[in-house]
């Protein structure tokens, strides 16, 4: 069990190597998200009228659910990607005692560590500040962002491992993001697409709080359930693929 | 110590076939690795190093079976490793690089793995660039540091792709020494394209082409097999005619000396040199090409 035993000295390392830039991106896009609810927020303000008040309240609600289900997830897709294949060392690695799987895993945790305590506390900023408005509680608020959140990372080391390139798996993350809000109709109309669509609560709220909520519960519960099992479909199939040492050298060289 | 190599082939999954059933016995000591680019070498020694499987045959290590993943583990604690082309991590200090493959070596011990690291630094003199960037580093210290981190657990098995790739003639001298030095109690692996390397170092020999052994002796047998093959020739400027391949060229006032391997056509101003290693290795390459057959000596 030697590869699963990350002293201090090897966390240490393993800080080190994946560098400050891993753990800067999730800040800076919280800031970057933030701004954009702000923004929203003062618009809502200029227009007037005693509903203005209400209006900029839900703005930002809105923006800081995007931040939630889909901001966060996307730093943690790509400093996923980064995580299991940015090891300038690995044909050395690859001769330790130590398994690559183990430490490449183990840094894939790191991130993913650290961008659930970011989320947590942006999530916990944001209901004591009266924000979330989105209406579930308890574990079901955790659903909302550890599902896509959880999908996007698996999917980000999932890419890296196979285009063998953590620029291109970046760029195939970010274009399926972008997918997501730009083909949003097809996926809100096709049943199985709905069923996978990473952003459902961003794209059903706020019409949520006019109906009852039978009318979407269930399909947006199912929604999160599904991402949580493609998640570890992915992570499986993540295992695997940093197995095949040969792949991960190049191939033939 | 001994590894043992029985019929092993590789084939990537391109097709390529990398390994075609090689047979060896490697026994303590050093023991040299030759052949052109695309021989197979570095395919051989991931092998050893148990980072790559074989299609098909059998490596034995000691007692331990490289097709068992258990073995290839037991077998990376007693090994030394040193890749053609050692990746690092840039941001690193020479001591932490040394401490963090220490740690990945099982080195657990903090004081133990500190003394480890430090007679390391010192081994290969790096003691006064120690906590200095790896991104600051030349080729040449890069190498050292590359030696370094293979010692650290005192291997029983060394295994150098081409060690002095980049290296000062002072560098590669020091080099060779050390690996001479080192291959008195264990298994030294050293695979290079430098004949000169081998001929340094080596008792034994084996040279690989195209996936397979086309020798495997002594570096005496293998000068052998140039023997009566080497040729002097003086000419007033014209090339050497004849079967020949002209190993090296010396302009010396109106004439040119020219060192060729093969037969001459005229013996006039030919005379008969003694073969060094690298005319023994390339009389066996030049036999592996189709114009020419397999040499009596070999």
């Amino acid at each position: 069990m030697a590869s699963l035993a990350l002293s201090w000295n090897r966390l240490r390392y393993e800080l080190r190597l994946l560098g400050i830039g891993a753990f800067l991106l999730p800040l800076g896009i919280v800031v970057m998200y933030l701004g954009f609810a702000l923004f929203a927020r003062a618009g809502a303000f200029r227009n007037g009228g005693t509903a203005a008040e209400a209006e900029a309240h839900l703005q930002m609600a809105r923006g800081l659910l995007a931040l939630l289900e889909n901001g966060l997830p996307l730093a943690a897709g790509l400093l996923a990607a980064v995580a299991v294949h940015q090891d300038t060392a690995i044909e050395l690695h690859l001769s330790q005692p130590v398994s690559y799987r183990g430490t490449a895993l183990q840094r894939l945790g790191l991130v993913l560590l650290w961008a659930l305590l970011v989320v947590s506390a942006t999530s916990a900023v944001v209901i004591a500040s009266g924000y979330w408005v989105f209406p579930v509680g308890g574990f079901e608020r955790q659903l909302l962002w550890l599902a896509p959140l959880l999908c996007l990372a698996t999917l980000g080391a999932a890419l890296t491992l196979l285009l063998r390139s953590r620029v291109a798996s970046s760029a195939v993350l970010g274009m399926l993001w972008i997918a997501q809000f730009i083909f949003h109709p097809m996926f809100m109309e096709n049943g199985v697409l709905l069923r996978i669509y990473l952003f459902l609560s961003e794209e059903i709220f706020p019409d949520i709080l006019q109906v009852s909520r039978s009318a979407w519960y269930d399909a947006w519960l199912q929604n999160r359930l599904i991402l949580l099992a493609v998640a570890f479909v992915l992570l499986g199939i993540v295992i695997v693929l940093l197995g095949r040492y040969e792949a991960l050298l190049g191939g033939e060289q | 110590m001994e590894i043992s190599l029985t019929n092993l082939t590789k084939t990537y999954s391109g097709k390529v076939q990398a390994l075609r059933g090689v047979n060896l016995r490697i026994q303590t000591g050093m023991f040299g690795l030759l052949g052109p680019n695309g021989a197979g070498k570095t395919t051989l020694m991931r092998i050893l190093a148990g980072i790559l499987l074989p299609t098909g045959g059998r490596v034995l290590v000691g007692t331990h079976d490289l097709a068992s993943a258990r073995d290839r583990t037991a077998v990376k604690q007693m090994l030394g490793y040193l890749p053609q082309e050692l990746g690092m991590y840039p941001d690193l200090s020479a001591h932490e690089f040394l401490d963090y493959i220490a740690l990945l070596k099982g080195l657990s011990d903090k004081t133990q793995r500190q003394r480890r690291v430090e007679r390391m630094l010192e081994l290969v003199s790096l003691t006064d660039s120690a906590h200095r960037r790896l991104k600051t580093f030349s080729g040449g210290m890069k190498r050292r540091v590359g030696i370094a981190q293979a010692l650290l657990n005192d291997p029983q098995v060394l295994i150098v792709d081409e060690p002095t790739a980049g290296l000062d003639p002072e560098e590669r001298i020091r080099f060779r020494n050390l690996l001479s030095e080192l291959g008195g109690d264990r298994v030294v692996l050293l695979s290079t394209h430098i004949v000169e390397d081998i001929a340094q170092t080596c008792q034994r020999v084996a040279v690989m082409t195209q996936g397979q052994v086309i020798f495997n002796g002594t570096t005496f047998d293998l000068v052998q097999a140039a023997q009566g093959h080497v040729w002097q020739v003086v000419t007033a400027g014209d090339k050497p005619e004849g079967d020949v391949t002209i190993i090296s060229t010396i302009h010396q006032g109106n004439e040119i000396h020219y060192r060729v391997l093969g037969a001459p056509a005229s013996h006039e101003r030919a005379t008969p040199a003694e073969p060094g290693l690298e005319e023994g290795y390339m009389w066996l390459m030049r036999a592996q090409q189709p114009a020419h057959g397999l040499p009596s000596a070999v």
